[in-house]
């Protein structure tokens, strides 16, 4: 029974897909063709076409700064020598060289000498971001979308705090994974007067685990694979029944349903108004999650960690529009050649991928990293691009990995991820190359307000 | 062809020990012959009596009144040998620590993944001869008769020296029927540890001082014939006489004294044959005086045999690792060295055997190792060992299992060796002639010659082809019979 | 031995003493800035016993102070160094590796590692259980490391465990343990039965030493004891072939006087033998949780140095979390410090100046004359070792990852390699052997495709005792990967 309804489903799913227009959300791409196309399914084209997701609010309150610095990386663009960068209220309002942009009247020049300017990075992979840290594992049932980080999070946390001395200002808080489907992570800049203001979208994503970690509780029922399968597709199953009772509700066609608080959030994974962020690795799992989630259910997905020999799906991936975000581990090695493979490289370039015909890979933005903080602290994000370059992945690749591409892969660029006017005003100055783990932060800037200058004498990262 | 003389005796010792050998001589004819000694005699008959073989070769006719075996065209080789075992030892002779966990009582096993508790057990029992642990009529021994495995080098178990490694033949009634050499070898088993290796130092300055004495012996003599001193020295030549003889091959003992075998062959029979017991055993300072000489150390013994060549030390040496840590605990003495790798396949990430090819070449060792592929280490690409030292000059010989079906399982994974690179006359010296030598007694086995013991296989074809059968095995010239064949 | 192998020698010499006139140093007395500290640098082999000469040649040399030779060439006999310079003349038959357009640097000292050549227990003697073809060792080389401390034991009230240099000599079991027991461990604080105890077994150390050494400077006394003697006899290698001592070399006219019992590690602490590490029980990292934390073992760290007071040598803090606050202090007693430059902790908020981690720590001990050696993060994912499957960049496979960080922190760049080199040396007490480019040194050098503190860079050669024993192009490890 369960089976026939998932097949209408998927059914329903593919030709929402289809159908689905341009996203406004999504900037104008001014930079060649993407590589891949990341998977939204029927995203609601504006945020306050959002109607389970709560949005931050845009246009902070800032003062009106002119960055100018040695060297400006935009991202989306060409490096801008001797640039200069607007903000005010918040939001971007130009880039572009020194000696082209006018600045305008009651705008405060802050001279960044000879640094590099560069959007402020984006980890989507993180669990620090409340006084505890022993309950990101928690389990009360055997799925738990019940769970929401949104309540966790405290300002001027100091791993937020070392996050911004590494140039990090935006993550994803997601749960841990004790069961398979933890709970809703929180999309949130790393500074703000409080967390509403910090907000950038709650739900950020649905946390899932497959095959590994959760089955720590085995014992219980259902803690193996293949029970967790059983389990995500029964809560997903309900999440699906009710999102369609709120629509025919909303469509006049049924009574208001009953508020079900264990499934409000699965409602916006159907709306696509959010992914699902799916810890797996190993390529036999990474396949289980694409085609369980993102084929089956039809739903927004990307791949977290990605490690072992997990790449070796990255055709099925970039076909599927499921994108990867590596990390911490960020090699892989090969006891059959023993090579050390780059994950990051590999996913990317696609390749033989050891016993099969040559594939495609993601390409250049279906790619990022995370840290997976605590298991490496958040602060170190730049150093999982270092590593993935020395292991074969091309720098400009890497530097996207670090900022537009984790911002395009969460459904959040059109407000972070680059230099670009209109965006928030996230930017971060380096005395050099962000990914060389010497370079240092000088300056971060969230939504228009420097939130951190280092001190020479107290580095704090 | 060239006869020795010890031919002769071999040939009237083993008459004695087998009664039950048929007059009536055996001829098997229109066989392939491959003697592993030399070349191929591509048809050809080959004569039995008296469990010797006869006469072989293309002109050899049949006399009358043998009885014929029609080879068909299928080939005949020797017997194959395993030349480093522990079939038959029981495993409560096994060190504690290597016996399987049910025979640990009342929790007291390791726990973990510790490394093994070997060290704390490696002993110096050159001494011990692992024949008098042995017993006959096990099941084990008919299997693997029956497979064409016609003589065994049992080795004892244990760590450190445990002890020395006897030749059997897979039959017989008592162990006295069973010994072809009751102390083929030295068996040295080294971990890379201090103690044990320690322990390998001391037996081995030992067993050097105790060469130094026999040299002194031997010079008194000659000198000193009619002093005072010379008295000790005569009383001290009996258990070297007696040292000698236990090691000489069976082949090359007075042959008008078949009662002696026995007596030999009896648990603790050695040590009595020397003098009575002699003062304890002194300092240098104590050796040099004549009239105070050391009481024998049967280890100390053994280990001078080793040196003065008499015998083979078979090292267990698993990876390059073990050789390194043996040839550097055994620097500066010199014998007839064989490494015995049982385990080369697993113990890749020390170092597979090839990395110490050049020291390998300069010990002269032979290398006994189980017909198998190593693997590199973190790789699955593979390593045929066998291949890389034959290449290297290096005598290759190779270890069969324990018990079961093992010279067929053997001759599988020969021809996965052989397909790789292995040349298909050393995959089967490997199996018969090289493993012989090992053991000491190839002139009485490993290959067909005129006056070798009739250890013959017989297949249906080339012993490599994969359709081979095996037809007939003979022990000494007595067909093994096997319903299952 | 002709006249231009002469002068190469002499060039050689003069290099030595540049290496040695380093950055002026306010503390100290004087014996903390050589690179030999306590004792002699050996004077170089007599060429005529060469046996394999070979040279790496046109490579830009970085001789670990922050210089660099460029294109110039660095002449290796046997085992060790004999001159680096330009224009220097090859003895006939010098094996040459070219290193054109390449980096040539020293091989890297980890000062903990595990699971590299050997278990994590060993008993009886560490140069009886190397296993000298670990694929570890040639995954460490692939990281640039050509030696590491073995460390188990010790930690109580008294110097005690069991440790030794090992060189990552592949294949080469008699070279994989350079130097037995160059390192003791304790602990700090101390109960005040364990200072009793400490004083007395130091004052009787001193005594004895005083002993022997009088008995040493008295013409035709007793000839001079052998490195380590009344050292335990396991465990204690010692080392092989250098100028110290030279085991039986000189004719022994008496015995020297026997150590007094439990002061064997003391006296080797005191004739410069042995580096003493002092754990401190109360500091290290500090939670990574909200709380500001306030971690603070100056106590801790003050007791360790009264423990380098009362030996008059320093010792080694190993990962201490306020040591930048007490960097004068330690510098005053010749100590040294092991440090992970990214485990930094808050500080308490009312004492912010004197308290926590932070990652100026390696800038500020070094400016105050502090030899600081670099570690990788310990964790469950990386830690100390060449592992197959940890979190590259928090593990050992990227050493220079950890000089980076103390860069990024404020260390001068130029004084980055010292980090891994020479100040590593040192602290694992084994700086007559290993850590710089000095005549009469270890020939442990790498040849790097490119700047030796860049995360991309990779060692193309690595050379360990004069002996070629890594080639990127022909392991497997990252034959795949390019610069």
């Amino acid at each position: 029974m369960i089976s026939m309804r998932i097949s209408n489903l998927s059914l329903l799913c593919y030709l929402a897909a289809t159908v689905s227009a341009q996203h406004e959300l999504a900037p104008t791409a001014s930079h060649a063709a993407l590589s891949m196309q990341v998977y939204y399914g029927n995203r609601p084209r504006t945020e306050a076409a959002h109607k389970v997701a709560t949005w931050g609010p845009l246009k902070v309150p800032s003062p009106a700064y002119a960055f100018r610095a040695a060297r400006v990386l935009p991202i989306e663009g060409a490096p801008i020598e001797h640039g200069i960068v607007l903000s005010k209220d918040g939001d971007i309002v130009a880039v572009g060289k020194a000696s082209e942009v006018v600045v305008p009247d009651g705008y405060e020049i802050v001279d960044c000498g000879d640094a590099w300017l560069f959007p402020g990075l984006v980890d989507l992979h993180n669990h620090i971001s409340g006084p505890s840290q022993g309950d990101i594992n928690d389990t009360v049932h055997p799925t738990n979308p019940e769970f929401r980080t949104v309540d966790l999070i405290t300002m001027d946390h100091r791993a937020m705090r070392l996050a911004l001395a590494g140039g990090v200002t935006s993550a994803l808080y997601i749960p841990g994974s004790g069961s398979n489907m933890g709970g809703f992570g929180t999309l949130t800049k790393l500074a703000g007067r409080s967390p509403e203001e910090a907000l950038i979208r709650f739900p950020g994503s649905l946390k899932i685990a497959q095959a590994g970690n959760p089955e720590r509780g085995s014992g219980d029922l259902g803690a193996g694979v293949i029970g967790m399968n059983q389990g995500l597709r029964f809560t997903l199953q309900r999440g699906y029944e009710y999102w369609k009772a709120w629509e025919d509700f909303d469509q006049g066609l049924h009574k208001q349903p009953e508020y079900r608080a264990d499934l409000h959030y699965l409602r916006g994974l159907f709306r696509h108004e959010y992914p699902i962020s799916v810890h797996t690795q190993i390529y036999q799992v990474v396949l289980q999650t694409i085609r369980q989630l993102r084929l089956e259910f039809g739903l927004w997905t990307f791949v977290d960690h990605g490690e072992f020999d997990a790449y070796r799906m990255s055709d099925f991936a970039a076909e599927s529009g499921v994108a990867i975000v590596t990390g911490p581990r960020n090699y892989h090695f090969d006891n059959n050649t023993c090579e050390f493979i780059g994950l990051a490289a590999a996913w990317t370039k696609g390749g033989q991928h050891g016993w099969r015909t040559p594939v495609r890979g993601v390409g250049r933005d279906g790619i990022g990293f995370n840290t997976d903080s605590p298991v490496v602290p958040q602060e170190q994000l730049p150093m999982q691009a270092a590593i993935a370059v020395r292991l074969g992945l091309a720098d400009d690749v890497a530097i996207r990995a670090l900022t537009i591409n984790p911002a395009r892969i969460a459904g959040i660029d059109h407000r972070v991820g680059s230099l670009t006017a209109g965006k928030d005003a996230d930017l971060v100055a380096w005395s050099g190359d962000p990914i060389d783990p010497r370079s240092h932060v000088k300056m971060t800037v969230v939504n228009g307000r420097i939130v951190y200058r280092r001190n020479p004498d107290r580095p704090l990262f | 062809m060239k006869r020795f003389p010890c031919h002769v005796a071999s040939l009237v010792a083993l008459a004695a020990i087998l009664p039950a050998q048929s007059e009536r001589g055996l001829a098997i004819v229109n066989a392939r012959l491959l003697p592993i000694s030399g070349a191929a005699i591509e048809r050809g008959t080959l004569l039995v009596r008296n469990g010797k073989i006869e006469q072989l070769g293309a002109d050899v006719v049949a006399p009358a009144g043998y009885r014929v075996v029609d080879a068909a065209g299928g080939t005949l080789m020797p017997g194959a040998i395993n030349a480093h075992t522990h079939t038959g030892l029981v495993q409560a002779q096994q060190p504690s620590e290597e016996r399987p966990n049910q025979f640990r009582r009342g929790g007291r096993g390791r726990r973990g993944g510790g490394a093994p508790s070997g060290p704390a057990n490696a002993e110096n029992k050159s001494g011990d001869r692992v024949i008098d642990l042995l017993y006959p009529r096990q099941e084990v021994f008919g299997e693997l008769l029956r497979d064409g495995v016609t003589t065994l080098g049992i080795a004892p178990l244990g760590r450190g020296l445990p002890g020395q490694g006897a030749a059997v033949r897979p039959r017989g009634d008592d162990i006295a029927a069973m010994t072809v050499l009751p102390s083929a070898f030295l068996s040295i088993a080294p971990v890379a540890d201090t103690k044990t290796k320690d322990l390998i130092r001391k037996a081995l300055e030992d067993g050097k001082r105790a060469v130094e004495r026999r040299k002194r012996r031997a010079e008194a003599k000659p000198q000193d014939g009619n002093s005072a001193d010379g008295k000790a020295a005569e009383g001290e030549k009996k258990p070297e006489a007696g040292a000698e003889a236990s090691n000489k091959p069976e082949a090359e003992k007075p042959a008008d004294k078949p009662g002696d075998k026995p007596t030999e062959d009896k648990p603790g029979d050695k040590p009595t044959e020397k003098p009575a017991a002699k003062p304890p055993e002194g300092n240098a300072a104590a050796d040099a005086r004549p009239q105070q000489p050391a009481a024998p150390d049967p280890a100390a013994e053994a280990i001078a045999d080793l040196l003065e060549g008499k015998t083979r030390g078979l090292v267990q040496a698993d990876s390059a690792m073990e050789f390194l840590h043996w040839a550097e605990a055994s620097k500066d003495a010199h014998f007839p060295l064989v490494i015995v790798a049982r385990r080369h396949a697993t113990a890749t990430a020390q170092g597979s055997l090839d990395l110490v090819i050049d020291k390998l070449k300069e010990s002269k060792s032979t290398v006994l190792l189980t017909p198998e592929f190593g693997t590199q280490p973190n790789t699955e690409y593979q390593v045929n060992l066998a291949a890389r030292l034959h290449a290297a000059g290096i005598e290759v010989g190779f270890l069969l299992a324990e018990r079961g079906r093992a010279l067929s399982g053997a001759r599988t994974q020969l021809m996965e060796l052989v397909r790789a690179g292995l040349p298909a006359d050393v995959a089967l010296r490997g199996i018969t002639l090289t493993p012989a030598k090992v053991l000491g007694i190839d002139k009485q086995v490993g290959s067909l010659e005129v006056g070798k013991a009739a250890n013959l296989l017989l297949w249906t074809a080339d012993p490599l082809d994969p359709l081979a059968r095996l037809r007939h095995v003979w022990l000494e010239g007595q067909e093994i019979e096997d319903d299952t064949r | 031995m002709n006249l231009r192998s002469l002068l190469v020698l002499l060039f050689a010499a003069s290099l030595t003493s540049e290496l040695v006139a380093q950055r002026g140093r306010a503390r100290g007395r004087g014996r903390g800035d050589a690179p030999a500290t306590s004792t002699p640098a050996p004077a170089p082999k007599e060429p005529a016993k060469v046996l394999q000469w070979t040279a790496v040649v046109g490579g830009d040399v970085h001789i670990g102070d922050g210089r660099v030779l460029r294109g110039a060439t660095v002449l290796i006999g046997d085992d060790k160094v004999q001159a680096v310079g330009h224009d220097l003349e090859l003895p006939a038959g010098t094996t040459v590796l070219r290193a054109d357009g390449k980096v040539v640097t020293l091989g890297y000292v980890a000062v903990r590692a595990q699971g590299i050549g050997l278990p994590a227990s060993v008993t009886g003697d560490v140069k009886d259980a190397v296993n000298p073809f670990d694929p570890a060792i040639k995954r460490a080389l692939a990281a640039g490391l050509t030696s590491y401390l073995y460390l188990t034991g010790g930690g109580q009230g008294t110097p005690s465990g069991t440790s030794a240099l090992v060189k990552l000599a592949y294949g080469d079991l008699p070279a994989m343990i350079r130097h037995g027991q160059c390192v003791y461990q304790m602990r700090a604080p101390l109960s005040a039965t364990e200072w009793r105890r400490l004083r007395e077994l130091v004052t009787q150390a001193k005594e004895h030493k005083a002993k022997v050494d009088a008995a040493l400077a008295a013409p035709g006394g007793a000839s001079s004891p052998t490195p380590g003697a009344g050292a335990p006899e396991r465990g204690a290698t010692g080392e092989r072939g250098g100028s110290q001592g030279g085991q039986g070399a000189a004719p022994r006219t008496a015995p020297p006087p026997s150590a007094p019992a439990g002061t064997e590690e003391l006296l080797r602490i005191l004739r410069g033998e042995a580096r003493l590490w002092v754990r401190l029980e109360a500091g290290g990292g500090g939670g990574r949780g909200g709380g500001e934390g306030g971690a603070d073992d100056r106590d801790e760290i003050r007791q360790a140095l009264q423990i380098a007071e009362l030996l008059g040598e320093g010792v080694v803090l190993d990962d201490p979390t306020t040591g930048w606050c007490l960097a004068d202090e330690i510098a005053s007693t010749d100590s040294m410090v092991i440090l992970n430059p990214r485990n930094i902790s808050a500080p308490d908020p009312t004492n912010p100046d004197q308290t926590g981690a932070n990652m100026a720590a390696a800038r500020i001990l070094d400016e105050a004359g502090v030899p600081i050696a670099v570690t990788c993060p310990s964790g469950r994912f990386g830690g100390a070792q060449v592992g197959t499957g940890g979190i590259m960049g928090s593990d050992l496979n990227t050493p220079q990852v950890d000089a980076a960080f103390a860069i990024r922190g404020g260390l001068d760049p130029r004084r980055g390699l010292r980090t891994l080199t020479l100040d590593a040396a040192r602290v694992v007490g084994a700086d007559r052997f290993v850590g710089s480019l000095e005549p009469g040194k270890d020939a442990d050098l790498l040849i790097l495709d490119g700047d030796p503190l860049s995360y991309r860079t990779f060692v193309e050669t690595a050379v360990v005792n004069g002996k070629v024993v890594y080639e990127k192009a022909k392991e497997s490890l990252y034959r795949n990967l390019s610069r």
